[in-house]
Order: C-alpha cells, then structure tokens, then sequence
C-alpha cells in the first residue's frame, strides 16, 4: 500500500516530460550521461577488440580506422578499454549512491521526525564525518581493506550516507510543518506512515537531484583511486589507471591520455547538466525565481 | 556574539573529539603489525615482540589513546616506523609544500571566479554568460589529475616538440611555426614537470616547481566558485534594495559592485570554506602526479608503508585544519550577518 503510494506520487513525471524536452541543460546531460550507459552496457556483448588482448606489434598506435582512438602501450585497443571503463565507472558509482540513498534517506528522515537529541546526535555525527578530507578517507578505507573496485564502491559509498541524510533531513523539516501533515497526524497516522506517504513522495524531487550529483562525484571519485592505484584491479581497465598509465607515455603516445580524460569529462559533465535540469524541471518555482 | 562564537567553538572542540576517536579506532583496525614491518619478515617473533614493548603496542588501549592525544598536543608526535624521524621533522617539512601550495591554489581560484562570476550575472542571459557557465561546467567535470597531466604535455612536453616540427613541411609544420614564440616562452619559463627542490634551492625554482600543481589544483575550485559567485549575485540583485539603488539613479555596474557583490559575498564565503577540505583532497592526488614531497603524498606513502603514527598524526593534523577553517567561516559568517548572532 504504502509503496503503491510512492510511485504513484513520486517523481511529477507529467511535469518532467512537459517541461524536459525545452529544457537544453537536460537534454544535454541526458544525451551525454545516455551515450556513456549504451557504450558501456553494449560492453558488456561486444567490444572492437578483446581489452586484454596485448599486441605488441601495434602497440601505441595513433587513431586510425582499425583502432578509432589508438591503442596503449600494450597494443590493447583503447575505445574498447574506455566501454568496459564506463561499465565499471558507472557500477561504483551506481552502488555508492544506492548506499548513500538507503542509509542516509531514513537516517535524515528519522532525525527530521524525532527531532530533539536523536537529531542534535546525527547531525553532529554528520559533522564529524564531514571533517575528514573525502579522498583521505577513501584512501584510508582501501587501504584497511585492500585496493579493489568493491572496496572502492565501500569507500565512496560512506561518503554519499551523511550527504543524503542532510538533503532528506532538510528537506523534510520543510514539509513536517506544513497542513495536510497535520492533518495526516489528525487522522491518527504514526510518524512511519507520514514520512513513507507524505514527506519521502515530497522529498524526492530533491533527493533525485542529489543522486545524480552524487552519481558524478562518485565517477570522479573512482577516477581518482584508480589513478592512485586503489580502484578496479588490472588487468580489468578502468579510466582513472588508464591515465596514470598514460601519464609516462606523454611524449611517444600522447592519444593515450586524452580519451580516458574526455571519457571521464563526459560521463561527469553530462551527470551534472542532468542535474541541474532536473532540478529546473521537476522544481517549477525555481524556474519562475529566474 | 561571544556565546554564538563559544557555542561554536564547543562544536568544534566536539567534532574535534569524536575525529580523533574516528582516527585512532581506524588505526587500530588497519591490518599489518608494525613492528613486524619494521623487523621484516625473517625476524624472530622474540624479537618482534620486544620491539612491539618499546614501542608501547602492547599497552591497554585507552592508555595509548590518551598517549597519543596528550603527546600530538605537545607536539611531540612519536617517530616515524619507517624513517626512524621524528613525525613532527616529516610533517613541519611536508607542510612547507602542501601550504603554500593550496595558497596559491586557493588565491588562483579566487581570481580568477570572482571577476568570472560577475562578469557572466552581469550579462545573464545573454551568450557570454551562457559561454562562461558552460566552461566552469567543464571545469568542473574535469578531473584535476587529467588536467594536471594536460598542463605537463602543453607547457613542457610539446614545446620542445613543436621546436622538431617547424622545420617540417605540411600541416603541423606550419601550426608549430604559427605557435612557436608561445613554446618558445613556455622553453624560457622551464616549469618543471615535477619533483621540487626544496625551499632551501632558493625561492625561484621553489616556487616554480608549484606553479603547474597549483594552477591544476585551482582549476575544479575556480568551476564551483565561479558558479556560486554567479548564481548569489543573480540572487541578491532580485532585492528590493538594488531597485531602489537603480532608481535614484546609480549605474549598473556601481550598483553591482557596491550593493550586489558585497552582500554576495557571504555564500560564496561558505563554499570558501567547504572547499578548503576537497582542496586537501586535491593535493593527495595532485602532490602524486607531480611528486611534491608535501602531505598528501606523505599521507599516501604512509598508509601503504603502515607507518601508523605518522598517518595519524597527518590526518589529525588535516581534520584540525579543516575545523579551524569552518570555525573561521562560521565566526565571519557572523560578523557579516547579523541575524546570525543568535545561537539557533
């Protein structure tokens, strides 16, 4: 009953499709963050070439037909390394928010409906997490255990449970006071079912566009401890260990470089003009405000 | 005032607390005995356990908690496992780069988003706006070590490249020849592409060698505050006062500048703040592309090493500035507004 309730009330989707086609941010973001989904789930049938494949024959290849963005040092094909890149980019970032969303989203909730010093605890429990440079920690959490994509997913993923909780939280502190609450709490309706039928379908706008923020932090994140070493383990390939790769082939194969980066630059940049048109299009006050 | 700023100090002597728990209880989770790594592994486990003794491994853990707090607040940090130094001698070395460094890049950001933010609200909604945003929206989307690894290849890889192409005949020749005073200049400027030499090298090269780093480091910073700085001015010159302010008669852009910018400041004076802390996170990455011996690559270095007093140390060291930061931000924040002053 209560989830029936959830979808029927959750996303505006009659104000999405309304609103979404004239709205060049999110058409934009859509295209972009659609072209890095396809490329990486045709990845997981079929790529150009077998990405472990090493031919040194053709190693550090220019971009040509046969290899459209060259090949590395081992002569493995690039384009077909930056698909099984985006498979493995957008899994870690897709779990990370998912352990962002289902632990913060009630812990935020919870502390909005309770209040006194059960929110005061979590708030500052937030605080403390918020004091740790991100990357340091995730360094840190690899470190303990061991470098690896799933350790990475862990250590991205903690990072997303306070953001949600404060988002959810503010979010529903907003609604709690509003009329039809009370009138729900008239009914004699317990704090559990308000918040699942009322505050979460209110709160969801705001909490998608926190996911796709998130979902892009946390590409850049996994970008950034496979570079340091720590992310997805060879010889599976992943964006970030291509560039440090990369990073001493400058001079010889500069290509190498340049479409791990760009691969990183669109999957980022389309997540977050995304975000900020679904923001646009799902919050419609905002756009007046403009 | 004063007990808005005491009830702020307490939270952030609160946070400090419960950090410094955070980091020892992970300190204590991380696998790999120390002791061991130092012996290495043909060592006997006698001899292993009379070092864990001298090094106090094997005492109670509240009393190595309580240990560690009072001898990090007396500066007297322990030795580090690996280098047998003092951590202090590490970290006071590593923080004479990591400092000036997200200085530089912290100043760097800021001038260049300030004039960017208002040059694109002063033109909202015409091209130039959109034009700016859609560049801090790439900045943004860029990852600083792809970008770091970009600034390498343009300003010292390619123009000793370009100065092999220009006696070439064809397409690239000619583009050397057109861009050849420009690598000549960037051959002049001799950035290193990494490694530093020291402040001790003198101030020049020093200072050179953080140039690139800094600019990379700046670059995703200067994306989210030029679009904060944009979208705070956009906000404030909705208000009444800016109205009033055009009508008796002043020009646009003194309104922006005097009335706009000014009340603007304050949100953008936040994200300052906030970012204080992904700019400590910049560094790690960025100090390793580049081989800087500062904190972030000490910290690095240290967590693969195990060497566990010296991660501690730095890490504690980086949550406390980046307390002290907020503090800060949060004290200026009320002295700028004072509807704030209040404890909520």
């Amino acid at each position: 009953m209560a989830l029936a309730n959830l979808k029927t009330l959750s996303v505006p989707t009659n104000v999405l499709w309304a609103n979404a086609p004239r709205n060049p941010a999110f058409l934009t973001g859509f295209i972009l963050t659609a072209l890095v989904f396809v490329a990486g789930f045709i990845s997981i049938f079929w790529t150009p070439y077998d990405v472990s494949l090493v031919t040194i024959s053709a190693r550090l290849k220019p971009p040509s037909l046969a290899y459209v963005f060259g090949t590395d040092h081992f002569g493995r094909d690039i384009l077909s390394m930056i698909m099984v890149g985006a498979r493995n980019s957008i899994t870690v970032a897709i779990v990370a928010v998912g352990i962002g969303l289902i632990i913060g989203v009630p812990l935020g909730c919870w502390a909005a409906a309770r209040g006194g010093w059960k929110d005061a605890v979590l708030m500052r429990g937030n605080d403390v997490v918020f004091a740790f440079p991100a990357l340091l920690s995730a360094v840190m959490i690899t470190a303990i255990f061991g470098p690896g994509a799933v350790n990475a997913i862990i250590a991205i993923g903690i990072f997303n449970i306070p953001v949600f909780a404060r988002v959810a939280r503010a979010g529903a502190l907003a609604i709690w006071p509003r009329d039809f609450i009370l009138a729900a709490r008239a009914a004699g309706k317990t704090q559990l079912q308000i918040t699942v039928e009322h505050i979460l379908p209110n709160i969801m706008h705001l909490l998608i566009v926190q996911a796709t923020i998130q979902f892009s932090l946390g590409i850049l994140a996994e970008a950034g401890l496979s570079y340091l070493g720590l992310g997805a383990q060879p010889p599976s390939p992943s964006w970030g260990r291509m560039l440090a790769e990369a990073q001493t082939m400058m001079t010889i194969g500069p290509h190498t470089a340049l479409f791990p980066g760009l691969a990183i630059v669109i999957s980022v940049l389309g997540l977050n003009l995304l975000g900020d048109g679904l923001r646009d299009v799902l919050d419609p006050r905002l756009n007046r405000a403009k | 005032m004063i007990s808005f700023a005491l009830s702020r100090f307490g939270l952030g002597l609160a946070t400090l607390f419960f950090a410094s728990l955070v980091v020892f209880a992970v300190m204590e989770v991380l696998p790999g005995d120390p002791a061991r790594l130092m012996m290495g592994i043909s060592a006997t486990e006698d001899a292993v356990q009379a070092l864990r003794e001298q090094m106090g491994l094997n005492a109670p853990l509240i009393e190595r908690y309580l240990k560690w707090l009072t001898s990090f607040a007396t500066g007297n940090m322990g030795r580090s496992y690996t280098y047998s130094v003092p951590v202090s001698e590490l970290i006071s070395g590593a923080v004479g780069v990591s400092l000036p460094l997200a200085l530089m890049a912290l100043i760097l950001s800021t001038l260049i988003a300030i004039p960017t933010g208002l040059f694109a609200a002063s033109r909202h909604g015409k091209r130039a706006d959109s034009i700016s945003m859609g560049i801090a929206q790439i900045g943004i989307a860029m990852p600083n070590f792809w970008f770091a690894i970009l600034l390498v290849y343009a300003f010292v890889l390619l123009p000793f490249q370009a100065q092999a192409w220009v006696s070439q005949s064809g397409f690239w020749g000619s583009v050397a020849t057109v861009i050849s005073p420009i690598s000549s200049f960037f051959q002049w400027l001799k950035l290193p592409a990494g490694g530093f030499p020291g402040w001790e090298a003198g101030f020049i090269p020093a200072f050179k060698a953080l140039i690139l780093p800094a600019i990379a480091l700046a670059l995703p910073q200067a994306a989210i505050l030029a679009r904060v700085t944009r979208s705070a001015l956009l906000e404030v010159l909705g208000e009444d006062y800016i109205r009033t302010a055009r009508a008796k008669g002043l020009p646009r852009n003194i309104v922006i500048r005097r009335h706009g910018l000014r009340n603007a400041m304050l949100p953008v004076l936040t994200i300052l703040g906030l970012q204080f802390s992904f700019l400590l996170s910049g560094t790690i990455i960025i100090e390793n592309v580049f081989y800087l011996p500062g904190l972030g690559r000490m910290v690095f270095q240290a967590i693969t090493q195990r060497d566990l007093i010296v991660v501690q140390s730095v890490v504690m060291l980086l949550v406390i500035a980046v307390i002290i930061v907020n503090l800060i931000v949060d004290l200026f924040y009320a002295i700028a507004d004072p509807k704030l002053r209040r404890p909520a």
